[in-house]
């Protein structure tokens, strides 16, 4: 069982499984549509300073603002 | 039968919609906006073993709600318009997130077929699809195409075809939601059934909506006979589950689903993700050091192309419409066909090749994936205005031009971030008024000084394009954050059919669109110019002097508001002739201050203080935009009702900041 982290906490290389995603059912609809839902792999890009985030799930490439980031949960995998 | 095929495209973005698109219809497509939408829309004819088949390009979507314009319009589309088939594009690449949409697709319409697209790319990576297996599960066609080279598209329009003529009956997969969740479905169904054949949506997708509280599908839903009792026990099934969340679980469902399909039908021989070459080019061009200084060199590039190696085609056109005017008057043509239609068509046709290079340029730049990268390393910076990273290229190539930079803002996802991108970019000064703040400082200023008034006024009009998005902000999105999520396309190398499109479009648009209205106020103003109370062309022919036509007459009339500026009527009718081209204000006031404008640097100084000088200069730069970017904005935003508000926020900012700085200036001076 790893760590529990908001996925803008994960470092970049670092993989981790998303646990559960907070915020309005809109916003969770939307990230789900992109493939960001529970249960899912995620593997960090690329973390700028306080800028956005590049991470890779279900065989795409997706940018998210820090604060979208903040919203998602993650096990950190080793 | 020779029954024209209504074809719609649908997909994912950056799925290679668009490739197949142009590859289907090449010149014979004609692209506008949706009815009342900024949202872009393309349609073309395509010949197939003597069918003609009308294609419509979908708005690129992920998903078919109705929280975004584009999957409205999508949606809508399938549901109104009755497509005979739906090719959905699919990236075989990435299978898993597109089968979502594809799943959605099929409880709107039976008649689909699947384009599996980018098999190449999947093979590269090591994926191999079961494409017969896939079919099978689907329950619809699915043909594997390479649309950059053209591999499949006959097998592909010939299966469309046999959906759309009925040859091939398919039973499209219908999406298990579990027991629990199908018992409602089936309970809201039932209901529907009373509506009959009234109900334009289908049945089931309608149930489904339902429980996923569409906004607009709840809307319809009133308006029905059996509403008022189908949103009662849509009620009861709400309250009585309240540990449910219906729409996420939909989505949970879905996707256990396509994990089950993409378990069957894909292998992977490799482990790896593959694309190592884009994570290699990512690593560097999204770099938090290097990110930066190669995307301005790459604008740079773009910048200084398009104004720099533009610059002799513009030069030459513009000798061309001199001697074209000269040999017509000669030929004693009368003046408003030379002044009024040459000098518009010939303004029209100056701003084609800045608008070619500049989009030949945006096209190689977005199909090989760069301004995705662009956005992203741009994101922080621009979220200070609360603008994406996107729309910086927009304002930054306002600097050049206003017209392709407002052309560019079509590319932006959200429609309203578009709208405020449109309406905020006239304040960037463009590079004849910033040839124009050249020109007066230096008549009135020189050394630190002048550098000085300049910048401050650069200064003051990105201070204003700040403040206006900030503003726009607050009314358009009313505060409510636009979260920052985008996907980033794998590089691709960009075909020449796309890239050639691309710009040839823009550059069609541009002339037919806005060149019509630039060319129609020309001629009104040459009118206003050349015609006065006293006569004029049409009473006595011949011109008058300018002085006592119509257009000094409402520089007079609007003398006052101009006096409290510092401005007389002179000033005013410069400015009237700044809308037409904004090069045009100093050759008026050479006309009007007598001797042209070439004497203007001694005139001047004698009639004007420096401060009067400035206010001109920050007013110049901040009212009405040309008429070539008003024609721009009214053709992207597609409503005159913003174009007005766009022209008359600039004309009041412009009066405001004009009072303000003159008569602070002589309160301190």
């Amino acid at each position: 069982m790893g760590q529990v982290v908001p996925l803008s906490m994960l470092a970049e290389n670092e993989e981790g499984r998303v646990v559960s995603v907070r915020g309005g059912y809109g916003f969770v609809r939307r990230l789900a549509e992109l493939g960001l839902n529970p249960g899912v792999k995620v593997k960090m890009l690329r973390a700028t300073n306080g800028g956005p985030l590049l991470i890779h799930v279900r065989g795409s490439r997706i940018a998210l603002g820090r604060g979208v980031a903040m919203h998602v949960l993650v096990e950190v995998e080793g | 039968m020779s029954r024209e095929i209504l074809v719609a495209l649908a997909g994912n973005p950056n799925v290679g919609k668009s490739t197949l698109f142009n590859l289907l219809t090449g010149l014979r497509q004609h692209v506008g906006n949706w009815p009342g939408k900024t949202v872009e829309r393309r349609e073309g004819l395509c010949k197939h073993e003597g069918r003609t088949l009308r294609i419509i390009d979908l708005p690129g979507t992920y998903s078919l709600t109705a929280y975004s314009e584009e999957e409205l319009i999508a949606r809508d589309f399938i549901v109104k318009d009755r497509p005979d088939v739906v090719i959905d594009v699919v990236d075989a690449s990435n299978l898993e997130r597109n089968l979502y949409l594809t799943l959605q697709l099929l409880e709107l319409t039976d008649r689909v077929v699947v384009a599996l697209n980018m098999m190449d790319v999947a093979a590269s990576e090591g994926v191999e699809i079961d494409v017969r297996r896939l079919s099978e599960i689907l329950g619809v066609p699915v043909v594997p195409i390479v649309a950059d080279k053209g591999l499949g598209v006959d097998k592909l329009l010939r299966a469309a075809v046999a959906v759309a003529e009925g040859e091939i009956r398919t039973r499209p997969y219908k999406t298990d939601f579990g027991t629990h969740i199908e018992r409602q479905i089936g309970e809201l169904e039932t209901l529907l059934a009373g509506e009959g054949e009234s109900l334009e949506y289908p049945r089931r997708w309608f149930a489904v909506k339902l429980l996923e509280n569409d906004p607009v599908v709840v809307a319809a839903a009133k308006r029905l006979g059996v509403g008022m009792e189908l949103l009662r026990r849509l009620e009861e099934l709400r309250s009585a589950e309240i540990h449910h969340n219906f729409e996420i679980e939909l989505v949970d469902k879905r996707y256990e689903q396509i994990s089950r399909i993409v378990k069957e039908v894909l292998r992977r021989r490799k482990t790896t993700l593959g694309q190592e070459l884009t994570d290699r080019i990512d690593r560097i061009v999204t770099h938090r050091i290097w990110g930066l200084p190669i995307l301005f060199g790459i604008y740079g590039f773009v910048f200084w192309a398009t104004f720099f190696l533009s610059r002799p085609l513009v030069d030459a056109l513009e000798v061309f419409f001199t001697w074209l005017g000269a040999l017509l008057v000669a030929k004693n043509a009368p003046a408003w066909l030379v002044d009024g239609v040459v000098g518009g068509v010939g303004t029209v046709l100056t701003f084609l090749p800045v608008i070619a290079i500049f989009f030949l340029l945006y096209a190689i730049l977005e199909d090989w994936g760069y301004m995705a990268r662009a956005a992203f390393v741009m994101d922080k910076f621009m979220h200070t205005v609360g603008l994406h990273g996107r729309a910086f290229l927009c304002l930054l190539c306002g600097f050049g031009c206003n017209v392709p930079a407002i052309m560019a803002a079509r590319t932006l996802a959200d429609s309203r971030e578009k709208l405020i991108t449109v309406l905020i970019n006239p304040l960037v000064p463009c590079s004849v008024r910033l040839g124009v703040l050249a020109f007066i400082t230096s008549v009135f200023f020189s050394g630190v000084l002048a550098t000085a008034v300049m910048l401050s006024l650069v200064a003051l009009s990105l201070l204003l394009v700040a403040a206006s998005a900030l503003l726009f902000r607050r009314i358009l999105l009313r505060g409510e954050h636009l979260p920052f999520i985008m996907e980033m396309p794998p590089y691709r190398t960009p075909t020449v059919r796309n890239v050639l499109l691309y710009a040839w479009e823009r550059i069609k648009a541009f002339v037919v669109r806005a060149g019509t209205l630039i060319v129609v106020v020309s001629v009104l103003m040459w009118w206003l110019m050349s015609t006065g109370p006293g006569g004029g062309f049409f009473g006595v022919g011949g011109n008058i002097p300018l002085e006592e036509s119509y257009a000094a007459r409402l520089g007079m009339f609007f003398e006052p508001l101009g006096r409290l500026c510092g401005f007389d009527w002179r000033i005013v009718v410069a400015l009237m002739f700044g809308f037409l081209a904004k090069e045009l204000s100093v050759a008026t006031l050479g006309v009007l201050y007598g001797g042209g404008e070439e004497a203007l640097r001694a005139v001047l100084p004698t009639v004007w203080s420096p401060l009067l000088a400035y206010t001109f200069l920050a007013v110049h730069m901040i009212y009405v935009p040309c008429v070539a970017t008003v024609a721009t904005m009214r053709k992207e935003t597609n409503s005159w009702r913003w174009t007005l508000f766009g022209v008359t926020y600039s004309l009041v900012l412009a009066f405001l900041v004009g009072l303000l700085i003159y008569n602070a200036g002589r309160l301190f001076l």
